[in-house]
């Protein structure tokens, strides 16, 4: 059976209770940004918004911080009470299911930026044809031997699984 | 048409003289986010139809940047906004 169905403004879920322990931990690993002064996941998640300009970069900072911060703690709040109570009642509504989506990739840009893959942005650009940046070439070790960046690849599953019916509810399949 | 309604008709003309400037939000490509994710928060953020958010998505991939939209700063860096909500590296640009 599949993990998300869509029915109409709906998606259903169906994960294994291992799964949902596992999702159990990622509001505390999002909570935990910036937490330590060099969280390489903090400056992965607010990239800066004029590359070369530092005082306009500081700028929009200023002005959308708290609200990005609150927008974010929103969504880890909506994961964390539909996962509770997915046993009794697994279904998401679109709004919930958006913070998801938001979530499982937030998640994995933070274990892949606290284990070194930081590429991409303007200085990759710059750098290298974008075509050698990959999650797989990147990582040493190789990504199989890694739990973290296991999950990485098993919350990128999860999150192109319920991608898919989101787009599937918009009328167009995958 | 009558005198008293000329008034109305200067300000259109000085408003098109005056428009306001237009800056491009940059979405760049990275080694995590996923392109159907990426295709999903196009569609849905900046109303892409599923074939502008296909070829966004895979400009980003294939060239490392795309220009996703155009619009006054202050609404292009509602977007950029957004889509950093979103997990995108998204920059803005004088267009």
């Amino acid at each position: 059976m599949s993990r998300f169905t869509a029915a109409g403004q709906k998606v259903l879920v169906a994960l294994e209770p291992e799964e949902v322990a596992v999702l159990s931990r990622l509001p505390a690993l999002l909570g935990s940004v910036g937490a330590a002064w060099d969280d390489p996941a903090q400056d992965r998640l607010n990239p800066e918004a004029y590359p070369g300009d530092l005082i306009a970069s500081r700028e929009f900072s200023r002005l959308t911080e708290k609200e990005l911060t609150e927008a974010r703690s929103a969504d880890r709040e909506r994961f964390a009470d539909t996962l509770h109570r997915l046993r009794e009642r697994p279904v998401l509504h679109s709004v919930e299911a958006a913070a998801w989506v938001r979530v499982l990739g937030e998640a994995r840009l933070v274990l892949a930026a606290r284990h070194g893959v930081l590429g991409g942005g303007p200085a990759a650009a710059e750098d290298d044809p974008p075509e050698s940046v990959d999650l797989v070439e990147l990582t040493e070790p190789p990504p199989e031997t890694d739990p973290e960046l296991l999950l990485v690849d098993y919350l990128g599953s999860l999150q192109d699984d319920l991608v898919g019916e989101l787009l599937t509810g918009m009328g167009e399949g995958t | 048409m009558s005198p008293a309604s000329r008034p109305t008709e200067r300000p259109v003309a000085e408003l098109q003289t005056l428009r306001l400037p237009m800056w491009n939000v940059v979405v760049w490509n990275d080694p995590v986010n996923l392109m159907s994710y990426v295709v999903w928060v196009f569609r849905t953020l900046l109303g892409h139809s599923r074939e502008e958010a296909t070829r966004l998505m895979l400009e980003v991939h294939h060239r490392g940047r795309a220009v996703v939209a155009s619009a006054p700063r202050e609404h292009a860096e509602m977007n950029a906004y957004r889509l950093h909500h979103h997990g995108l590296w998204a920059t803005l640009e004088e267009g």
